[in-house]
């Protein structure tokens, strides 16, 4: 689906991805590493994963539901979407003119 | 894990799997029967599909639209998502389970106590809110060097997040205690890296044509002898470290015998304390001057002596800014005084040595450099260096915490 060639390395911003998965519904850690890596190819490892959460969560972002058996699921916040679509607009911005720059002619 | 198995047995394969044709938008119930016609290749009876409609609807994981039935959208709800991502996990888990021999099973073990060895590097603040859903997200990780990598550098990066530090800041007096154990320990290790140079350097064999005509230069001097291969090199140092340490004591045995004020007043067996500090340095001290004419032994004996001073020095002053009553203007110059000394000697300490060591390895630059003990001289004089910094930031460090126990009001009388 997704080439390891296409993969942005470290400027897929981890907080734009855990957004963006959690946009489809609450989500554990885990669940959220195997959406990423389903939606975009981009593995995020456990470290830099929590380090975003914890991040997104400060923000008021996202936000954590009771815990099950140890494991937490997060659910985005009314703040966190706007933010998704904020970010969202820019890249939509950035892929309408870096195509139309490609563009022959 | 027993309230994750029970929700497993109550839900049935089928149910999931029409809830898993939902998950990506909301659909009508015709385009959702065609959706698992399509999916799974298999015709279920309308009837059949109506009846799980109504099970999924009841038990909260679809919701419905208020429109008419042939329109009407039904849409996954949070807890529905929640159960076909529990199963998904439940699946993975059997799935790594299956047939994996018991070696592996012990280096996953092995691997795992690694992993939470790493996740203590993490601030205790981190660890309290994040450490248990990220030891049962590792669980199920495949970890690799990269996951190990990727573990310290979040340590890292939570460690210099000012939020963590300042959930839980430690009182003064416990930075204060650090910072003179830090100073100590920097001491320690220049110690002893300063004697493995030595003798590393002693053994290159130096050049004898030093010119080195102005023997008044101390610098010089200590070139010349570290040629004569003599441990007399010491004696430079000698008399300075000397005095310094024993000023020290003598200043910390005048603070402990002036009376009940200067007690651990908050701390229970506080007397026993300072009693067992106070017979270690009695043994000490005729010790030092019995073996002074060894600067060996005077260098390493008074390691362990400015790590103690360092330690009971700074803990009676915190303790005794807690004990005294602030209005005394005396004792609160008489405490400061004694801390700012007592710092100021011990960055002294390091520091004279560090200098000199400093001027040897100009010294050092004129040799072979693929001499035999090379290895020796280089990872001894860096951990010189990084002790000379390590005291220096430390001293900082206590002076810092110093005056935050001087900036602290006074406790209500």
């Amino acid at each position: 689906m997704h080439t390891k060639e296409f993969d942005l390395g470290r400027f897929s911003d981890p907080s734009l991805l855990i957004l963006a998965s959690l946009a489809s519904g609450p989500k554990h850690g885990y669940a959220m590493m195997e959406d990423i890596a389903a939606f975009c190819g981009t593995k995020l490892e456990p470290g830099t994963l929590y380090a975003a959460i914890a991040r997104l969560e400060r923000r008021g972002w996202i936000e954590a539901l009771e815990a099950e058996d140890r494991r937490r699921p997060y659910r985005i916040t009314s703040a966190g979407e706007i933010a998704l679509r904020a970010q969202l607009m820019t890249l939509h911005r950035v892929v309408s003119i870096g195509e139309q720059r490609l563009a022959p002619g | 894990m027993y309230q994750h198995h029970t929700v497993q047995r109550n839900v049935s394969q089928g149910d999931l799997f029409i809830l898993a044709c939902l998950i990506h938008e909301p659909k009508t119930a015709t385009a959702w029967y065609e959706a698992i016609i399509e999916e799974s290749g298999q015709v279920i009876e309308p009837g059949t599909f109506s009846r799980m409609l109504a099970r999924l609807e009841r038990r909260g994981w679809i919701e419905a639209s208020r429109a008419e039935p042939p329109l009407r959208l039904y849409q996954i709800t949070d807890e529905g998502a929640l159960v076909l991502e529990r199963a998904a996990m439940h699946q993975h888990q059997e799935k790594l389970q299956e047939g994996k021999h018991p070696d592996w099973q012990r280096g996953r073990k092995i691997i795992m106590r690694l992993v939470l060895w790493i996740l203590r590097l993490y601030p205790p603040a981190w660890r309290e809110r994040y450490a248990a859903e990220m030891v049962a997200l590792l669980e199920q990780h495949s970890i690799t060097f990269w996951t190990v990598l990727d573990l310290l550098v979040g340590a890292l990066d939570a460690r210099l997040d000012p939020h963590y530090r300042s959930l839980q800041p430690p009182h003064a007096w416990v930075r204060l205690q650090r910072s003179w154990k830090g100073i100590g320990s920097a001491l320690a290790a220049f110690g002893f890296a300063f004697v493995v140079w030595l003798f590393a350097t002693a053994d290159l064999g130096l050049p004898s044509d030093l010119n080195c005509s102005l023997y008044g230069d101390p610098t010089c001097r200590l070139r010349v002898e570290v040629t004569q291969l003599t441990p007399a090199v010491f004696n430079a140092l000698d008399p300075l470290l000397n005095v310094l340490v024993i000023i020290i004591v003598t200043l910390f045995l005048c603070l402990l015998l002036l009376g009940a004020g200067w007690t651990f007043a908050h701390m229970r067996r506080a007397p026993l304390r300072n009693g067992a500090r106070l017979l270690a340095f009695l043994a000490l001290i005729p010790l030092w001057f019995v073996v002074m004419a060894d600067p060996w032994w005077t260098t390493l004996l008074a390691v362990p002596a400015v790590v103690l001073v360092a330690e009971s020095v700074g803990a009676m002053a915190a303790s005794s800014l807690r004990a005294i009553s602030r209005t005394n203007m005396w004792q609160r110059t008489a405490t400061l005084v004694v801390g700012l000394s007592v710092s100021l000697g011990m960055i002294l300490m390091c520091i004279l040595p560090g200098a000199d060591s400093l001027a040897w390895w100009r010294l050092f630059l004129q040799y072979d450099f693929f001499a035999p003990r090379y290895v020796e001289i280089l990872v001894s004089s860096v951990v010189m260096v990084l002790a000379t910094l390590m005291a220096l930031v430390c001293f900082a460090r206590s002076a810092w915490a110093i005056r935050a126990l001087w900036a602290t009001p006074p406790r209500p009388q």
